[in-house]
């Protein structure tokens, strides 16, 4: 493994993505891809960085330490530091560009290619290897309870874990 | 914005500016305490800023919070380094990016090589039978929050809108999955793609929308 590579890897997915989980597909096709990262390592991060505190895009970190140890790690936090400070320049120019219609419309394209290739990676992620009908139906049962906005991720991902302990063991 | 007190006689600014120490300990503060981002870290950064301090004026202040999505990467980090620039300068960036993610970051850490450490015990690889397929579902949930809204965006905007933006998913979806093209490619392409079609109607400007529907992550 090739820290360099490894770290452009994280920054270009950063850079190139909007939002906590925007940088999910990219890292998603070129960690697999180098064979540095297997599937369920980003399901774990994903569980993992839901629980622990701070801004949605440490899972990052999570998957920074399960594929690179402590090294990892802090590239991933590294990586996920420096885009964000491109606002110092955004800010700069923001006032003359912000009701320019083309530059809403960039924002729009990207959001959406954003979303469809995040379905692409969670459609990959409930096909994965070993996971069957009652796997799906835990991922539906997930999906709903996230969205109705009342239950509490943790919430969430302890049944699903009591579930697996009583039914799937 | 509704938020922006424009009714409002001048803004009540505090005297004492912030010192980069006091930025540590409220950004340090406000890391650990949010979870997953969203309205709860926004009602806890407009408290800490804004209603207990009055450290910049309001409209500033969510005219930040407006644009910070379109930086790249974690928006949230984004609109604290604003912050921190406008309130203290180059160390008040550090001070923020110090206090919002080193204890959240090495909190992650730990609990990742806790993971890893119990990860082959039986009765977790039963628990993890519940929890990956759950990851999934999660995934999914989270897509729909970022897609959702703005499609609903786009209905208001007319059939035709809604059907360019569903192109728009399902393209990228089938670049992706069929043709198997480089993530990056497929991003530069919607956003070239975005910026001649999807733009809104010259009337109303959509990406000032009300404070608090927007997500920070």
């Amino acid at each position: 493994m090739n820290p360099l590579v490894y770290f452009l890897i994280f920054v270009k997915a950063s850079l190139f993505s909007s939002g906590g989980f925007g940088n999910l597909p990219s890292l998603h096709q070129d960690l697999l891809a180098n064979g540095w990262a297997h599937e369920v390592d980003f399901s774990k991060a994903v569980a993992i960085g839901q629980i622990a505190p701070g801004p949605n895009g440490l899972w990052v970190i999570s998957l920074g330490y399960l594929t690179y140890g402590y090294l990892g790690a802090l590239l991933a936090l590294l990586a996920i530091t420096l885009p964000p400070l491109l606002v110092l320049l955004f800010a700069a120019v923001y006032r003359r560009v912000e009701n320019h219609r083309s530059v809403q419309g960039l924002t729009r394209g990207l959001s959406l290619t954003v979303f469809g290739l995040l379905l692409t990676v969670a459609a990959s992620a409930t096909l994965a290897p070993g996971i069957d009908w009652r796997g799906w139906l835990i991922g539906l049962g997930t999906m709903i309870l996230t969205l109705t906005g009342r239950v509490h991720v943790i919430v969430t991902l302890a049944l699903a874990a009591l579930t697996g302990l009583f039914f799937l063991g | 914005m509704e938020q922006v007190s424009t009714g409002q006689p001048v803004p009540v600014m505090s005297q004492d500016k912030p010192t980069a120490f006091k930025l540590l300990k409220i950004w340090t503060l406000i890391g650990v305490q949010s979870f997953g981002g969203g309205p709860a870290t926004q009602q806890l950064i407009t408290r800490e800023m804004l209603t207990r301090r009055h450290w910049m004026p309001e409209e500033e202040f969510w005219r930040y919070w407006a644009f910070c999505p379109l930086v790249p990467g974690i928006n949230l980090i984004a609109f604290a380094v604003i912050i921190g620039q406008r309130l203290a300068g180059w160390r008040g960036i550090l001070a923020t990016l110090a206090g919002m993610l080193l204890p959240s970051a090495l909190i992650t850490t730990l609990l990742t090589a806790g993971f890893i450490s119990i990860e082959s015990w039986p009765p977790f690889q039963s628990m993890l039978r519940g929890i990956i397929p759950a990851t999934a579902g999660l995934m999914f949930a989270l897509a729909a929050q970022m897609g959702v809204p703005l499609l609903r965006q786009t209905y208001k905007e007319g059939r035709s809108h809604l059907l360019l933006s569903l192109g728009f998913v399902t393209t990228a979806v089938a670049l992706l999955t069929f043709l198997r093209w480089p993530v990056l490619l497929v991003l530069l392409i919607g956003i070239a793609a975005g910026a001649f079609l999807l733009a809104p109607p010259a009337v109303k400007p959509a990406i000032a929308a009300e404070p608090e529907t927007l997500e920070l992550p």
